[in-house]
This record gives structure tokens, C-alpha cells and sequence, in this order.
């Protein structure tokens, strides 16, 4: 299994590829939109994307509407420090599959993860 | 315009006055003309008998003057002479000082010896028939009285007296009337007395009056009871000498100012005093006015009904008098009407002037004005009304001015929350990146199974403290979160029923009773299911950790009834209760009474925006040491949507 993490703070990104290294998972890390992007295009081997929203340049959102077109076969994750009810209705709205709410523990992040694998 | 209160109180006055007035003009003016009618009905009775004195005192001065001339000796020696003698010179002075109309002096066999006038000589003249003679022969006595001559008897004693006795009829009536056609017969006063001798009846000197167009003892009688009194230039008492049916003698003036001799008594009067022989005393008609009259018969010598004396007195001076009555009380009753209306408009002017200002000061405290004057408070009982509303005023203004005070208050609360809002979310949102690192490498590292046992103590004192560091920040960021509520329409006991089973065994734990009493029938609201079940858990929450063991907390549903339709809930506990000066606080984020790591502060500020956003109330009520009762208000008729959330609380 391969994740693509996208956070531009280097402390989640790094949190998330530890954590699922425990879980044998391949991790992959982006800290902007366009890092995202550019491995997407590189790889297609991903099998989800987990991405923050709050980012500087392109934010999470403009992220997930551009990669639903290109890749529509990838899951992807949002992971927010804020999840509110209209933070779950845009998500939904533009593909998202589910919502990881910040801070997490480890387990809560593995769960998430299978949860969307299957 | 007739409902008002004046036009009312006016129309009653006026009808009361007019009411009055009417029935004192009539049965005053009817008891005054009755009393004046009844006072001079007595005055012509008793006119009537001064007048009856005076009519028969004429025939007795007769008889007294001819009783005298009787004794002379040269009336009995004349008996016995075929020529006129001195006798008769005497004859004619008696006649002249009397005013006799006809003497004469007759033998035994009514021949005449001598008569006064002109007549044809004596051995001509036939024999008197004068009844007086007649009925001094057979007495052989003195008498005087009334008697009827009749057309032949008076040509006997004179040719002028059958011209002086003739008089139309006006209008021409066929009345009882003992006379030949053209001729009339004549009413006369006359005396007889006999000339006795040896205690026979040797002649009669006889004389008398015609009353017919007499005017002496008619205008004597007027003079004497009436004092030729006046009124509007008519003579006020009228005497009048009827024969039968007919005015011979009469003070009775026609239109033309002539004396109405000739006219005819009214049947009424005739039937009753000539045919029964009763007297009359009533209103009657004289010719052509109205008379207080009085009639009675007048009887001749032998008896016979022959003619009527009356004596009346003109109604007009007291009609007058009843028409100047009447117009005195029309004069009273309309001065009455114009007083009942003077003061049935100042009455109503009293009563309706305080209304009116009270009217005038409704309007104007619809427009704002909650001071308006009502004017001078009135002594009466209207008095009650005013200061009832002087009370409603003050109730308002103190209601205005609380409503300012908590709106005011509302304000600065929510510009409070929605600033800490904001600064929340930002920092909770930047505090949520490291926490995630903390707390993975705590877990991370907590599962090697390599580390000393104090190592792990202490990394699991950093797990329990970074969680309980994510749950403050959670509640930072449900604070800030203030979502419009997504609303439902719900029974409200299911919800609460719901929640004190989710609480039931926390409460067990503590050792606290919960109890929950529904109120039936409410109506249903329409609500965010989830914020409201989270605000009543919260409340649940709090008085769980004010309750002791022992202790107990009500939760309850009921109708409001203080404000707009709404439903109450109610959690009440038997805790420590809140301080006066924490009242104040209490909806403050980030204030709590609570221990260090037992509450964020932001329980009741959270669910003060939730209600707020709901269109409902929080309220507090406590007392120290007894506990505290929180009261949840909201309204029925719920538009979430429709309440404006304040200004900084949607974003998030």
C-alpha cells in the first residue's frame, strides 16, 4: 500500500510516515499542493491520499477538486485541525471519502486508513 | 356620535327635565285653572243671590210705595167716582218716583178709575189683566212679584209698552213663547194692593215695571256686585233677566256694543233651569263668549216658572290667567332643559376629559412616550383607573429599561464570544499540529516494550496530560464553532428522556438521584437535535458536579406561560449552588468553578450561543448551599433560521 501524505507542517508529515510505517505501509510525503501534484504525476502507484486543508498557496480543497479529475480512482483522506459541519459538507461535496480529525493518536490514524483501503 | 358617554348623560337630562316639565305644565296648569274655575264658580254663586236680592227688593219697594199711596183718603173716595180726580195727578208722582212703567188704580171688576200714561180715555180703556190685579183681588192682600204680561195686557196698559216689549230674535227662535205673531210678550215687576173697606175689597191700586229693554236693575246689579270691573275693555260681570228662554233685560253686550236683548239661552241651560228648575253654575256660552255663569229660574206670583236671572262673570281673564301659568312653566321647563343640558355638558365634560387624556396618553405611549401626562388625578373613582395606568407606566418604563440593560449585556456577551471565538479557533487550529506530533511519538514510543518501567509512568503521564490538553482544545473549538442549528421538529420529552438516560449511570456512580417529570401535552418544538441534547447533558453535566453524594437533581419539562408560547426545561440540584459574584461570569468562556482539569469553561457559553441561535434563554436561579435551578426557554414556534445570529458568530 502506498499513501501519499500532504501537510505542510513537517512534524504531521512526519507523525503520519511513522505511524504507518508500523503498519508496513509505503509513505510518501508532499508539504504543498504542488509537491503533491508533481508526485502524482511521477507515481501511480498510490492507493490514498490523506491531505491537510489549511495549507499556504493552494489549500486542501482547490488539492482534492484537481486530483478527483485526474486520478478519480484515489481515495483520499482530509485531515483537519477544524472539522466542522461545513468542512464535512464541501469534503463530501468535492469526493472526498472520509475525515481524520487532528490531533490524533496512532491508532485512530491506522483505523482510518484500512477503514479507507477496503 | 348618540353612544358617546356625553351625548347619553345629555339626552338623559334633557328627557328627565322635559319629562318633568311637561307633567308639571299640564297637572299645574290644569290644578291652577281648576282652583280659579271653582274659586269664581263660588263668587258667581254668590252673585247670583246679591242678585236675586236686589231683583226682588224692586218688586217690594213697589208694594211698600203703593201701600202707602193706598191710605191716602182720597184714593178710597176716588173708588167712588166716575170722572178722573186729583187722584190720579198723585198717581202719576208715585209712578214718576218709582219709575213704573203702568199704575193705575182699578174697581173690584178690574174697570179702570185711573192710569198713569197714555191711553185712551177711561170710560175706553179696557179692564186691566194684569195678574198682579188679579191675584190682590183674590187674596185680598197686598202682593208684588214677577209676572207675565203677555201682548194684550200690556196694550191694555199702554200702546207704548206692547212697542217697547217687541224685539227681534236674534237668530229667530221658536221658543215657548206666549205671544201672537210679530208681538212679544212682556217680563214685568209689579205690586198690587188691594182697597179695603168694611172688610171688602172696594178697588186695587196696582203698578209696575217692564223689564223688557229695562236697564236699571240689570246695570244696578252689574253696578253692585261687579263694580262695572273691566277687563280689555269688556265689562268683567254681565247680569241678564230672561223671559223664558229670551234676553229682555241685559248688560251682555253684542259685537256692535248694542245689548244683546233678543238672544236665546243655550239648550243645555234651558232644559236644566227653565224645564227642571235647578240652578246652573258651569262654563258657559253668553251670546259669544265664554262665561263662568249662574242661572236660576224666576218664578212669577203664582209660581210659575216665567223666566231666569243670571249673573256670569268672562272667562277670558282666567284663561288668561291659566295661559299666563302655562307660559310661566314653559318658561321653567325650558330654562330646566337649557340647566340639564348646561350641566349634563360640564358632567360630561368631567367625566370625559380624564378619559380622553387617557386616550390621548395611549397613543402616545404607542408611539414610544412612556411618561405621558394624564393630567390631574381625579378624586372620584375614575381616580383608580388613572392611577392604575400611572402603575402600568411605571411597570413599563422598569420593564423598558431592564429589557435595555439585558439586551445591552446580551451584546457585549456575544461581541465577547464571538472575538474569543475567533482567537480559539485560530489558536486551537495551530496548537491541533503539534498535539498530533505529541501525541504520536508518546504512542509510538509507549509501545516499545524496551523501557524502564519509571520511563513509561512518565510517558503515560504525557499521554494522559496531552489528552486532556486535546479535550480543551476541542471545547475551544466548539465554542467557536457556533453552528447555525439544522432543525427538526421534536418532542421535546423524548429528547430530555434521551439524555437523562445517557446521564442515569454517571449519576448512579456518584451516588446522586436524577429524576426526570415530564409535563404532558407538550407542544412540539422545532430544534437542532443534537445542540440542544448536548446543552441539556452540559447542564446535567454541571449539577452533577455541584451535587454531593446524597444529593438529587430534577430535571423537568413544562409550558411557559411568563413570555411568548415556549417550553421550559428545567435541571435542578441540590448542590453547593453558584456565589453572587460568580453569577455574573457564569456564561463566560473559559469560566469555571470546577477543579484544574475537570472542565474547560466553556460548557455554559457554548450552550448560552446555542440557545441564543435557537431564539430562547438561559436562566439561572440559585441559592448558596441549597443548590441551583438551570431553565432553558424555548419558544414554540421556532424559526431558527429566522434568528439573526449576531454579527461574528458565523464565521468559524
Amino acid at each position: 500500500m502506498h499513501v501519499l501524505i500532504v501537510d505542510d507542517d513537517p512534524m504531521v508529515a512526519e507523525s503520519c510516515r511513522r505511524i504507518l510505517g508500523t503498519e508496513a505501509i509505503r509513505v510518501t510525503v508532499a508539504g504543498n499542493a504542488a509537491e503533491a501534484k508533481a508526485a502524482l504525476a511521477s507515481d501511480d502507484s498510490f492507493d490514498l491520499m490523506l491531505t491537510d486543508i489549511k495549507m499556504p498557496k493552494s489549500d486542501g480543497f482547490q488539492l482534492v477538486e484537481m486530483v478527483r479529475k485526474k486520478h478519480p480512482d484515489l481515495r483520499i483522506l482530509i485531515m483537519t485541525g477544524y472539522l466542522t459541519p461545513e468542512t464535512t459538507r464541501r469534503g463530501r461535496t468535492i469526493g472526498a471519502y472520509g475525515f481524520v480529525e487532528k490531533p490524533f493518536t496512532p491508532d485512530e490514524l491506522i483505523a482510518a486508513v484500512h477503514n479507507a483501503r477496503k | 356620535m348618540f353612544y358617546s358617554i356625553r351625548s347619553k348623560l345629555m339626552i338623559s337630562f334633557l328627557g328627565v327635565s322635559l319629562l318633568v316639565g311637561a307633567v308639571s305644565l299640564i297637572v299645574g296648569g290644569q290644578l291652577i285653572y281648576d282652583s280659579v274655575v271653582s274659586e269664581v264658580s263660588n263668587r258667581v254663586r254668590q252673585d247670583l243671590n246679591v242678585a236675586r236680592l236686589l231683583y226682588d227688593k224692586k218688586g217690594e219697594d213697589i208694594r211698600k210705595a203703593l201701600e202707602t199711596f193706598s191710605m191716602g183718603n182720597d184714593v178710597e173716595s176716588s173708588l167712588f167716582m166716575e170722572e178722573e180726580s186729583p187722584i190720579k195727578e198723585r198717581l202719576e208722582q208715585v209712578a214718576d218716583r218709582l219709575g213704573l212703567d203702568f199704575a193705575g188704580i182699578v174697581r173690584p171688576d178690574r174697570s179702570v178709575i185711573c192710569r198713569v200714561g197714555s191711553h185712551p180715555a177711561p170710560g175706553n180703556t179696557p179692564p186691566t189683566e194684569n195678574s198682579a190685579v188679579i191675584a190682590a183681588l183674590k187674596q185680598k192682600k197686598p202682593v208684588a212679584g214677577t209676572i207675565l204680561l203677555e201682548a194684550s195686557a200690556l196694550r191694555a196698559e199702554s200702546p207704548d209698552l206692547v212697542r217697547r216689549a217687541r224685539m227681534e230674535t236674534t237668530p229667530p227662535v221658536k221658543s215657548a213663547f206666549p205671544a201672537a205673531e210679530g208681538e212679544t210678550a212682556g217680563l214685568g215687576i209689579a205690586a198690587a194692593v188691594p182697597v179695603m173697606h168694611s172688610g171688602t175689597v172696594k178697588g186695587v191700586v196696582y203698578g209696575g215695571i217692564l223689564i223688557n229693554r229695562e236697564t236699571t236693575i240689570v246695570d244696578t246689579i252689574a253696578e253692585t256686585v261687579f263694580q262695572n270691573e273691566e277687563y280689555q275693555g269688556r265689562s268683567v260681570g254681565t247680569a241678564t233677566i230672561f223671559l223664558k228662554d229670551f234676553r229682555v233685560a241685559t248688560t251682555v253686550r253684542r259685537q256692535d256694543g248694542e245689548r244683546a236683548v233678543g238672544t236665546v239661552a243655550s239648550e243645555e241651560v234651558v232644559r236644566r233651569v227653565l224645564e227642571d228648575g235647578e240652578k246652573w253654575i258651569d262654563r258657559a256660552i253668553v251670546v259669544d263668549d265664554w262665561y263662568i255663569t249662574a242661572y236660576e229660574p224666576i218664578l212669577d206670583i203664582f209660581g210659575q216658572r216665567v223666566g231666569m236671572l243670571y249673573v256670569g262673570i268672562l272667562e277670558a281673564q282666567y284663561a288668561d290667567v291659566r295661559r299666563t301659568a302655562l307660559m310661566v312653566f314653559t318658561g321653567i321647563t325650558l330654562a330646566g332643559v337649557g340647566v340639564a343640558l348646561l350641566v349634563g355638558w360640564l358632567l360630561s365634560d368631567r367625566i370625559v376629559r380624564p378619559i380622553n387624556r387617557l386616550i390621548q396618553a395611549s397613543v402616545n405611549v404607542s408611539e414610544g412616550n412612556l411618561s405621558p401626562d394624564i393630567g390631574p388625578v381625579s378624586k372620584s373613582d375614575f381616580g383608580v383607573l388613572q392611577k392604575k395606568f400611572q402603575e402600568m407606566m411605571t411597570a413599563l418604563q422598569q420593564r423598558e429599561e431592564r429589557q435595555k440593560e439585558e439586551s445591552e449585556t446580551r451584546l457585549i456577551q456575544s461581541q465577547k464570544q464571538a472575538s474569543v471565538g475567533r482567537l480559539a479557533a485560530g489558536v486551537a487550529h495551530e496548537i491541533n499540529n503539534p498535539l498530533t506530533a505529541v501525541l504520536t511519538y508518546t504512542h509510538l514510543t509507549l509501545r516499545r516494550n524496551d523501557l524502564p518501567e519509571t520511563v513509561r509512568a512518565d510517558l503515560e503521564n504525557v499521554s494522559i496530560q496531552t489528552e486532556r490538553v486535546r479535550k480543551i482544545v476541542k471545547g475551544l473549538l466548539d465554542f467557536a464553532r457556533q453552528t447555525r442549528p439544522e432543525t427538526e421538529t421534536i418532542h421535546l420529552n423524548e429528547l430530555v428522556e434521551d439524555c437523562v438516560r445517557l446521564m442515569e449511570n454517571q449519576a448512579l456512580v456518584r451516588g446522586v438521584s436524577l429524576e426526570f417529570s415530564g409535563k404532558a401535552d407538550l407542544p412540539e418544538v422545532t430544534v437542532d437535535r443534537n445542540q440542544i441534547q448536548s446543552v441539556i447533558i452540559n447542564m446535567m453535566i454541571n449539577a452533577l458536579d455541584a451535587t454531593q453524594a446524597d444529593g438529587s437533581i430534577t430535571v423537568s419539562t413544562d409550558m411557559s406561560l411568563s413570555e411568548s408560547p415556549g417550553v421550559e426545561i428545567s435541571v435542578a440540584d441540590t448542590g453547593c449552588g453558584i456565589a453572587a459574584t460568580d453569577m455574573e461570569r457564569l456564561f463566560d468562556p473559559f469560566f469555571t468553578t470546577k477543579e484544574v482539569g475537570k472542565g474547560t469553561g466553556l460548557g455554559l457559553s457554548v450552550s448560552a450561543g446555542i440557545i441564543e441561535r435557537h431564539g430562547g434563554s438561559i436562566t439561572v436561579r440559585s441559592t448558596v448551599g441549597a443548590g441551583s435551578i438551570f431553565t432553558v426557554w424555548l419558544p414554540v414556534q421556532n424559526n431558527a433560521s429566522m434568528t439573526p445570529v449576531p454579527a461574528g458568530k458565523r464565521e468559524q
